[in-house]
């Protein structure tokens, strides 16, 4: 992140871009968001970062035969692909 | 030329979308520096656009001007930004004319208000138009008109590109990045799951966000140098 702006951390711009954020925090961050470029910066790289790692892990479990892969300890996501 | 800038973000837009969204930073420079620290007295603010004095009208587009782009953008999306930009500064006027803002200096959480209702307003209408096309003919698809087949193919390009990203780092990274974005596990989850401390987390997320984004940058960076490349060589050949 490359804006100068304090008053919200890293984590919290996470939590919001991520739909994280209980509802008064969130709401006060967003009051702020309207006034403070900082943040509309840091929330725009996030967005980009955290879709970015979305779309990647999707397309990672998508991958031929990587269902047929070894299962995580979850379960659900198969951690590495057969190749 | 594609070349990527120092402090590039990842995006999985292609350049020819990304231009499209920066039309919301053509901004006034002095907006575009406005910080917290700059705000005004609110109930100054609210009183000036009662009286209708146009340096109140000023201050106000000056202060929430690129705010509520930036957020009307990030929900809906580029198109007729502008219109709706406008709209909302004529609600936010008109209701405080009216004197709907008891409060001036909630006068940021009153544009935030308009602002959602705006949103919500957007997509109400969007759900009930939809819904009314798929009564038409049910056996239509609704496709996505935001990009051209060349921009899906650059979007689909990268896609590739950062999975092959995810793929190069280490099997925990990658499992920590997948748990906390993907799924949208809770950290306390991840750690019981992972047999991880709350500092181990936090370190170890740490790491795999960074490196995933130094390499996602990196990759970038020589996709679009080797995009120059092959242009540039088969000019030459012409």
């Amino acid at each position: 992140m490359s804006a100068n702006c304090t008053q919200y951390s890293e984590e919290l711009v996470e939590s919001y871009s991520l739909g994280r954020l209980a509802c008064e925090e969130g709401a006060r961050f967003e009051e702020h968001l309207l006034v403070c470029a900082d943040c509309q910066q840091r929330l725009s790289e996030s967005d980009s970062y955290v879709a970015a790692v979305k779309a990647a892990a999707v397309s990672y479990a998508r991958k031929p035969n990587a269902r047929a892969a070894p299962i995580g300890p979850t379960g659900f996501f198969p951690l590495t692909p057969n190749r | 030329m594609e070349a990527i800038n120092e402090g590039q973000s990842l995006s999985l837009a292609p350049e020819s979308a990304r231009e499209e969204t920066e039309a919301m930073d053509e901004q006034p420079e002095q907006a575009m520096t406005e910080t917290m620290e700059a705000a005004p007295n609110w109930a100054e603010l609210v009183e000036q656009i009662r009286r209708d004095d146009a340096a109140g009208m000023e201050e106000l587009y000056r202060v929430f001007a690129r705010g509520i782009r930036f957020y009307l953008c990030r929900q809906l999306g580029p198109q007729e930004l502008d219109d709706r930009v406008h709209d909302t500064f004529l609600i936010v006027v008109q209701a405080i004319r009216r004197g709907d803002l008891r409060e001036p200096e909630r006068l940021m959480g009153f544009v935030r208000t308009v602002v959602r209702r705006q949103v919500a307003a957007h997509i109400d209408g969007l759900v009930h138009s939809r819904r009314q096309e798929v009564e038409i003919d049910v056996n239509t698809r609704l496709a996505d008109r935001s990009w051209n087949p060349e921009q899906s193919l650059a979007s689909r390009e990268n896609v590739n590109l950062m999975r092959r990203v995810l793929e190069s780092l280490s099997k925990r990274d990658r499992e920590i990045l997948v748990r906390f974005y993907l799924h949208e596990q809770s950290q306390e989850q991840i750690c019981r799951e992972m047999e991880l401390t709350e500092t181990q987390f936090r370190l170890l997320k740490s790491r795999a966000k960074a490196r995933f984004g130094e390499l996602g940058k990196k990759r970038l960076q020589q996709k679009a140098l080797s995009a120059l490349f092959v242009r540039t060589y088969s000019g030459m050949r012409h």
